[in-house]
């Protein structure tokens, strides 16, 4: 066994004398036949023919017996390869043109598909995390689907339902570390003591908290091991530990195992017992529950429906019209980017549908030299299904050479993926495993195959042995071959319109958005968000100490103006309220629509560069003690009043019906996109903190500076004055304004980028093949064209009929490409901002582009003809 | 050439049993080994080339037989092939085996005659 393998081995690396030794074995045996034959008296002219006569078709002898050492198939494809990587060498510029296309391909494919598979197809890094669904309060007839809900509901559900081994409650909650080092802002949770039980996970070190702990509202916390080890330096006493947060002291009691990811949520690094507030409208916690195995989500809803049905009679002034929703946590966790993501990958298999098509052209339209080979090989005894195999394993050679290179783009490209849409989605980190390269390994044989598939069947239908009774001019190929070859043109044509459309509306769609007009300058500007401790809770105390942070950094050089509000600018989300407005008809509460609500303290508009239009900025007149009064943006004062009519009118809170106060208009100030590009100005009220009457409850702050130099050379600065009036006051986001927004548009140029380079590929490889298809038109017809020239047909008829048929074939393609785009509109449109899928002028464009692209690779082949010399072209007959 | 009558198509596989025994002789090359057998079965037996060389790299595959180039004895550079261990345990089977359905198929078509 082992001195067959040692054998084996040994021929593997000496082919080619192996190769020659067979050459010489079978000389011996031709001329020892021929000695034996002259002996018998045979004249020597004759022996020799004679001997060689007698032994046979010497190719097909040689090729049965070098099939004799590929015993296992890998050796029989090695040979296949080897023959594939002559053919390649022979032929270079084509190999070339066929791998750059299949490389673009591949790489495009394998990036999108590495982060789709790293992302969406990823089970969760839970146990059994497919079993596990959080669960949500509706309110349908308000569109509401994913709503928190109250402990007390939490508690029916799980005591009420039969579908699950376990659930727990949790809610966000944000918590400032204080006392034993930098006060940093953390992200945490609070919940239920089931919590780690329902995800199946231990704590590495010491145990959840109990029942007991959570009732007794005692104060006991679970730390990150990210936590502990950057924090707390790994500390081996860490349990039992007092840490100090939001200024609470807590007691260490476990500490979560490394790695620990709760989607969305994946920077969870304290988890407390969560309050049981026996409040049924109090909505604020949010369910994850583990079904039972073996029930489905939807029974699961069925289950739960039941109970909130039940509920909703039982206490119909809170829980009328509310519903429950049971969504799979891994949804939740990818739902956002799933989308997207799938588009991409979408884009990703046309060009390398479009790339297959066209090296599979061009192996077709490289037929006249090949099948002659193929004819002569078939006539030297090759057999059919040889040949077959050996067409589909040079093109997989050349696929697999090309996936080399294309595993390099896909390293690249899912890296700039990952990074750009991390900015705008909680995503986990993307590694890179061995499912990459089996990617890029099985899209190449695919895509092999894919392209090999059109020479191979014309080989499986054809009678090769025609060819070598015809000559080389007449050979024009087949009927059906040439049907083939169109269909391959007009197919990538239809895919190269259909994604040079899309590539062009997200384009248009990126352009406009960044010209959109935020209405405040964000390059001169710093922000920092202020998690506030509850020392701050007293409106008066809030009040004292934000005056004290802005005084503070006003005093810095090179500040023009500070001011805070309890919004976070660009990022979405954000405080809405909804008002009664004087004068006008009550807010429906179901259809009423919202304005968004800020309040707003020091020199605010002026550090967002707010022009107030008409009245005043809140100033020293407006105390506790004074009238109450509100600034609106344009949008709110065009809505409900006459130009110039809206100061000196009023407003009250809709739904604080205990605070019948109304508030006085004073000033109307510029609209902001305050909720980024992608969203129209909306109604704005603005009040000031210095009338403390407004829940602020919300200890989240922003801080907004106005700098006459660069932000950035301030932000120590600020750090340093912040501290210098509270040295626990965590800041976190310190950044210039506009980075804010960069962030917010990360992803859309993302999507732009990718979409826009993958059309680009798909141009650049239509068009060679355009290009290819013309050149060998010209050569197939050259016949034709030299009797046409002679006939009297002028060059530029010529080379009219030489690209009149290529165009046609575009034609048809960007036909079907215009069609497949509106087709398609429905899902284009979820990424479009401020145009339609079906914008006319930009389906135009791209037509016209294209048009372009398609004459230029049509005519340059086509001018061709003009060098045809009549003469010569009869001649070669 | 002129097919003879009196000569037989090869059954499948009596081709390996034939060159492994003819090897048994001693080590020799493929035209010798052909020529062998037509000698030793009385002209009867004529080898086709075509299977003759397959089947010698099948065998050398198989590693029942060896090869090695040398000097024939005329001087010119040859394959010889040689019978391994292998070989000679494989020949012995597959005689038994031949005898063994020799003899069945002659008590088989005894009776006829």
């Amino acid at each position: 066994m082992l001195r067959r393998l040692r054998a084996r081995v040994r021929k593997f690396f000496s082919w080619t004398r192996q190769e020659s030794d067979l050459d010489d074995e079978i000389a011996f045996h031709l001329s020892e036949e021929e000695e034996e034959r002259i002996a018998e008296g045979v004249a020597p002219s004759d022996a020799r023919a004679t001997a060689r006569k007698d032994f046979g078709n010497v190719a097909r002898i040689r090729e049965e017996t070098r099939d004799t050492w590929a015993w296992t198939s890998v050796d029989r494809l090695i040979q296949d390869v080897r023959y594939g990587l002559r053919t390649m060498r022979r032929q270079p510029g084509f190999a070339a043109v066929a791998i750059v296309t299949l490389a673009l391909g591949i790489g495009a494919t394998t990036a999108v598909l590495t982060v789709v598979n790293g992302l969406i197809l990823r089970p969760l890094a839970l146990p059994d995390g497919d079993r596990l669904v959080v669960v949500y309060a509706t309110t349908p007839k308000r569109s509401i689907f994913r709503d928190t809900t109250s402990f007390l509901d939490f508690s029916a559900w799980k005591t009420g339902s039969h579908s699950f081994t376990g659930a727990a409650a949790y809610h966000l909650n944000p918590f400032n570390i204080t006392g034993d080092g930098v006060p940093e802002p953390l992200t945490g949770l609070r919940a239920s003591h089931e919590l780690l039980t329902v995800l199946g996970v231990n704590p590495a070190i010491g145990r959840s908290f109990n029942l007991e702990e959570q009732h007794d509202k005692r104060t006991v916390a679970l730390i990150s091991h990210r936590l502990w080890t950057r924090r707390y330096d790994s500390d081996p006493n860490i349990l039992g530990r007092t840490i100090l947060l939001n200024e609470i002291k807590h007691v260490v009691v476990g500490v979560l195992p490394a790695g620990f990811e709760f989607p969305p949520f994946l920077q969870t690094d304290v988890i407390v017992p969560v309050q049981e507030r026996a409040c049924r409208s109090c909505g604020y916690i949010r369910a994850i529950a583990r079904l039972r195995r073996g029930v489905t989500r939807a029974a699961a809803q069925q289950d739960l429906d039941a109970i909130a049905l039940r509920r909703e009679k039982a206490y119909p002034d809170s829980n009328e019209g509310r519903g429950v929703n049971v969504v799979p946590l891994h949804e939740v966790a990818v739902g956002d980017v799933r989308m997207p993501l799938l588009v991409l990958l979408g884009a990703g298999v046309l060009v390398l549908l479009i790339g297959c098509a066209n090296v599979g052209h061009l192996v077709l339209a490289k037929g006249i030299a090949r099948q002659r080979e193929l004819a002569v090989r078939s006539a030297l005894g090759a057999g059919r299904s040889r040949l077959l195999r050996q067409l589909l394993t040079e093109s997989i050679s050349l696929a697999i050479v090309a996936a080399i290179f294309g595993a390099v783009l896909a390293r690249w490209g899912s890296e700039f993926l990952v990074a750009s849409l991390a900015q705008q989605y909680r995503l986990p980190v993307l590694t890179f495993n061995w499912s990459f390269l089996l990617f890029a390994v099985t899209i190449a044989l695919l895509s092999g195959l894919l392209s090999g598939l059109p020479p191979a069947l014309r080989v499986w239908r054809q009678n090769l042995g025609q060819f070598l009774q015809q000559d080389t001019r007449t050979q024009s190929g087949g009927l059906s071959e040439r049907r083939l070859g169109r269909l391959l043109i007009v197919g990538q044509t239809a895919l190269t319109v259909l994604l040079l459309i899309g590539a062009a509306l997200l384009l248009k769609s990126f352009l406009r958005l960044q010209q959109i007009d935020l209405g405040v300058n964000t390059q001169q500007a710093l922000t920092a968000d202020l998690l506030l401790s509850k020392r701050y809770a007293d409106p008066e105390w809030r009040e004292a100490y934000l005056q004290q942070l802005l005084d503070s950094i006003r005093g810095l050089p090179g500040v023009q103006a500070a001011g805070i509000h309890v919004d976070q600018p660009f990022l979405g989300g954000g405080r809405q309220e909804t008002f009664k407005v004087q004068g006008h008809p009550d807010p429906r509460p179901d259809t009423g629509r919202p304005a968004a609500f800020n309040i707003v303290t020091g020199d605010f508009f002026r550090a967002m560069d707010l022009p107030v239009l008409e009245g005043r900025p809140f100033d020293e007149r407006d105390t506790a003690g004074s009238e109450p009064v509100a600034i609106v943006n344009e949008t709110m004062a065009r809505q409900f009043w006459a130009p110039g009519q809206a100061i000196g009118k009023q407003l009250q809170f809709y739904y604080e019906t205990n605070r019948q106060r109304w508030l006085t208009i004073i000033g109307v100030v510029r609209d902001v996109r305050y909720r980024g590009r992608l969203q129209d100005p909306v109604p704005q009220v603005f009040v000031t903190s210095r009338q403390p009457f407004y829940d602020t409850a919300d200890p989240f702050v922003s801080i907004v500076v106005r700098t006459s130099i660069d932000p950035v050379s301030l932000e120590n600065a600020v750090r340093t004055r912040i501290w210098a009036v509270d040295k626990d006051q965590p800041i976190s986001n310190l950044q210039r304004m506009d980075r804010v927004l960069e962030e917010s548009a990360a992803a859309p140029r993302a999507y732009m980028l990718l979409f826009g380079s993958f059309a680009v590929i798909a141009l650049l490889i239509a068009s060679a093949g355009i290009y290819g298809a013309g050149a060998y038109a010209v050569v197939r017809r050259t016949h034709e064209i030299g009797i046409r020239l002679a006939l009297g047909s002028t060059p530029a008829q010529a080379v009219i009929l030489m690209m009149r048929q290529g165009l046609l074939l575009t034609l048809i393609g960007a036909a079907i490409g215009v069609g497949g785009a509106l087709a398609m509109a429905k899902v284009i449109s979820g990424f479009l901002h401020g145009i339609t899928a079906t914008d006319t002028a930009t389906f135009i464009s791209v037509l016209v582009c294209f048009a372009g692209v398609a004459i230029v690779s049509t005519y340059l082949p086509a001018r061709r003809v003009t060098a045809i010399d009549p003469t010569v072209a009869f001649r070669a007959e | 050439m002129t097919a003879d009558k009196s000569r037989i198509e090869l059954l499948q596989g009596t081709l390996d049993l034939l060159i492994l025994r003819t090897l048994l002789f001693g080590p020799s090359h493929g035209h010798a080994i052909a020529r062998q057998i037509r000698t030793m079965s009385e002209d009867v037996l004529h080898i086709e080339t075509g299977s003759l060389y397959p089947a010698l790299h099948r065998l050398e595959a198989q590693g029942w037989i060896d090869a090695e180039w040398q000097l024939s004895d005329k001087g010119k550079r040859a394959k010889y092939y040689r019978l391994t261990r292998a070989g000679r345990k494989q020949l012995m089977a597959e005689q038994s085996k031949w005898e063994q359905l020799s003899a069945a198929m002659a008590r088989v078509l005894r009776p006829v005659n």
